[in-house]
């Protein structure tokens, strides 16, 4: 019981840090780095470290505290976070099994790329049946596009940093697991 | 093993998201989203308020000439400011009397809310705030948001019971319909999300438009009053093969820095 009430408030320590993490990146950078988003990094680096039952308990949790303060209708960031790290893990597992730091950057990549799609498909049929004030231009596609490379970036300057004290991340352990 | 375990999850967690998304249309999870919310604003709002002082700071003078020239450029802006506000109270009073003598009757009345800017929205590629008044305060979808009771920012674009959001002029996806006060009235729009500066479009290639000319709301969207500020021409783009040119505007307001601001709704 103790050990679980430890864990329990070990994880909510780790995912409230990271969730205060995102509101200081979001509200102190400046543009452009202000499109880093830092949950998405993290919980593709947990989806590296092959937590994947982990990594969809957290996007839940992450996603519900996300829908609190964001634009889009209820549900549009949760069910995209969802399906994206369900992607992600299809494409981490038969495509890009590789993992040296340039494949893992490609992957993030791609995975806030299918993030997005899936938002803006979301988005679309909520405001089709729910209400309106979503409208794409040329310019939303290039936030996005701002925000795919720079946490891209970001993944890759955790991972190498990381590589270097978690086995799982070091392709020089893969052979020997 | 491993297999069977992440399959349980994938489906406890889906079937979570549909439960949840379901009760929040139902509105049963209205408390608790009020409670969750509770949690994280101070760290919006301690952030926010980092973002603007470090802004604040930023402003600075490279040499005492450079700030002496400004000092002198602000007295003289005070200066016409003072007799400009002077004319403004003699027609206002005029056209007081006027609309008595006509008996004319304004169909709708506004009214400014006050509100405290929480934060940023948490989505990194919009530029939207979050405020701490909502629906139960009477305010809805489309209403102006504005400084100094009369510089627009943006219009809210959601609303909550406790907090609304409120899409800035910067935004990618803002637009209003605007006039700039020159001798043809032109009417076009206000579109964000070219940094800084906001660009007003279809304006008819023949009318005049100098730089400088002042740009305010047209009236003509509803919910949102004639005559709200937006900014000052300061470039125009007149090409022989578009169709309409284009102004870029230099904003009354720095949309990076606001702690309080005002939101119109109409007077019940």
């Amino acid at each position: 019981m103790f050990k679980f009430f430890i864990r329990f408030l070990s994880n909510f320590f780790l995912l409230a840090g990271i969730f205060i993490a995102h509101i200081w990146v979001n509200n102190v950078l400046p543009y452009p780095f202000d499109h880093i988003n830092i949950i998405f990094a993290f919980l593709f680096l947990f989806l590296l470290m092959e937590k994947i039952e982990q990594t969809l308990w957290y996007a839940l949790i992450f996603g519900l505290w996300l829908e609190l303060f964001v634009s889009s209708s209820f549900g549009v960031t949760l069910i995209s976070l969802y399906f994206c790290l369900l992607t992600t893990v299809w494409l981490l597992t038969y495509f890009l099994t590789n993992r040296s730091f340039y494949i893992v950057t490609l992957a993030a990549a791609a995975s806030m790329f299918i993030y997005r799609i899936y938002f803006l498909g979301l988005n679309s049929i909520f405001n089709f049946f729910i209400k309106k004030n979503f409208l794409y231009t040329s310019r939303t596609i290039a936030d996005y596009a701002y925000e795919m490379a720079l946490t891209a970036l970001f993944v890759m300057v955790t991972f190498l940093f990381l590589s270097v004290w978690l086995k799982k991340l070091n392709p020089k352990y893969v052979g020997r697991i | 093993m491993r297999k069977s375990n992440v399959q349980k999850a994938t489906f406890a967690v889906g079937g979570i998201i549909l439960f949840l998304v379901f009760f929040n249309y139902l509105g049963w999870l209205n408390f608790a989203k009020k409670s969750l919310r509770q949690i994280f604003i101070p760290f919006i709002r301690q952030s926010g308020e980092f973002s603007v002082k470090i802004k604040d700071d930023y402003e600075f003078f490279q040499n005492r000439e450079q700030f002496f020239n400004a000092y002198r450029v602000a007295q003289l802006t005070l200066q016409k400011r003072d007799e400009n506000e002077a004319k403004l109270k003699l027609l206002e009073e005029e056209n007081m009397e006027l609309k008595r003598m006509l008996n004319f009757k304004e169909k709708n009345k506004y009214e400014i809310l006050l509100t405290k800017v929480i934060g940023n929205n948490l989505e990194g590629t919009e530029k939207t705030i979050i405020i701490d008044r909502g629906e139960n305060e009477g305010i809805k979808i489309g209403d102006p948001a504005v400084i100094e009771e009369g510089i627009l920012i943006g219009k809210v674009i959601k609303t909550e019971k406790d907090i609304s959001i409120v899409r800035l002029l910067s935004d990618n996806q803002s637009k209003v319909a605007t006039t700039i006060i020159n001798r043809e009235k032109s009417l076009g729009v206000v579109e964000g999300g070219y940094g800084l500066s906001v660009r007003m479009n279809f304006i008819p290639r023949n009318e005049t438009v100098k730089i400088g000319d002042l740009v305010v709301t047209s009236g003509l969207e509803q919910d949102t009053p004639r005559g709200l500020l937006i900014g000052k021409v300061a470039a125009i783009e007149n090409e022989a093969y578009q169709p309409f040119q284009q102004a870029i505007l230099t904003p009354s307001a720095d949309y990076t820095r606001f702690i309080y601001i005002g939101i119109i709704v109409l007077r019940k």
